[in-house]
């Protein structure tokens, strides 16, 4: 070597940090925008139905066919 | 599941990248031989030279998406044209920090005003402006416009930037050529320009996808709102 080692080393490291680092921070920002994604499905998804029931809140109580008083 | 097909098939292109750009660099760092004149520093080219030509390339696909869009407006061409850009301006960034890296060794200096560095550094500063002009608009439809104008007015400064070396009297080498390269040493130039063509391929397949989602998530916004 001539002295070049640490031109090398700088350029072909940094080269390979960029491109890594850039796919990676890709996958997470495509990550990000389908987790916004998902969770603005869940929330559209809960629309609010007759009788002030929420769809997607499980299923409705049990029917109570009895006078106020008994119960 | 059409989705989770597509990105299997994306994360064998990466490896299929990865696997080159690896060979690439072992070729050219321990295979072909050192530089008669310049010595063992001239191996930086094997990035240098790939680097600078995914830069450019990206900015001509941005400049056919670009003319697409404005004549069709589909969404997609602009959506391909965004991540032409955003690819283009990293690539291009690493080409001049590379060759800053290969200039101290070789002309005694980081950094010169020479005109292929200039016009290269001025091509990086109009394709940031790019993103910027995207930030600018809200509606998508007017700044798919904008950004599309941009697009095709700064391609003007590439070839410039390629022509830029025979144009002017410069410190920076003329374009190589197959003519102008020994054998040993185009052979490892061609494979990497070929890794990095495949990275670049990969990238931007990625960062389409990722424009895909934004894209959907405004809409469902727009609509929720």
């Amino acid at each position: 070597m001539d002295g070049s080692l640490p031109y090398l080393a700088a350029g072909f490291g940094l080269t390979w940090i960029v491109m890594v680092l850039y796919a990676w921070r890709l996958e997470a920002r495509i990550g990000r925008v389908r987790d916004g994604l998902r969770r603005h499905d869940e929330s559209t998804s809960r629309v609010e139905a007759p009788g002030g029931r929420t769809a997607g809140a499980g299923p409705p109580d049990e029917p109570d066919h009895r006078p106020e008083e008994a119960r | 599941m059409e989705r989770e097909t597509r990105d299997r098939r994306h994360r064998w292109l990466g490896l299929a990248a990865l696997a080159a750009v690896v060979v690439g660099t072992v070729w050219a760092l321990f295979v072909a031989p050192p530089d008669a004149a310049q010595g063992e520093v001239q191996r930086l080219m094997y990035v240098h030279v790939p680097t600078a030509w995914i830069g450019m390339l990206s900015f001509f696909v941005v400049f056919v998406m670009s003319i697409l869009y404005l004549v069709q407006r589909d969404p997609r061409w602009d959506m391909i044209a965004h991540s032409g850009v955003e690819i283009g301006v990293v690539f291009t960034a690493l080409t001049l920090a590379l060759g800053s890296l290969w200039a101290k060794p070789t002309w005694g200096i980081w950094w010169t005003w020479d005109p292929r560095l200039t016009t290269t550094a001025i091509m990086l500063i109009i394709y940031v402006g790019y993103l910027a002009v995207r930030g600018f608009a809200q509606d998508p439809e007017k700044r798919a416009r904008w950004s599309a104008v941009v697009g095709i007015v700064a391609f003007v400064d590439v070839p410039i930037v390629y022509l830029s070396v025979t144009w002017w009297r410069t410190l920076h080498q003329p374009p190589s050529t197959a003519r102008s390269i020994a054998p040993e040493m185009l052979w490892p130039l061609f494979l990497n320009l070929a890794a990095f063509t495949l990275v670049y391929l990969y990238l931007m397949l990625r960062r389409y996808r990722l424009a895909e989602a934004e894209r959907q998530l405004e809409e469902e916004t727009a609509i929720g709102r």
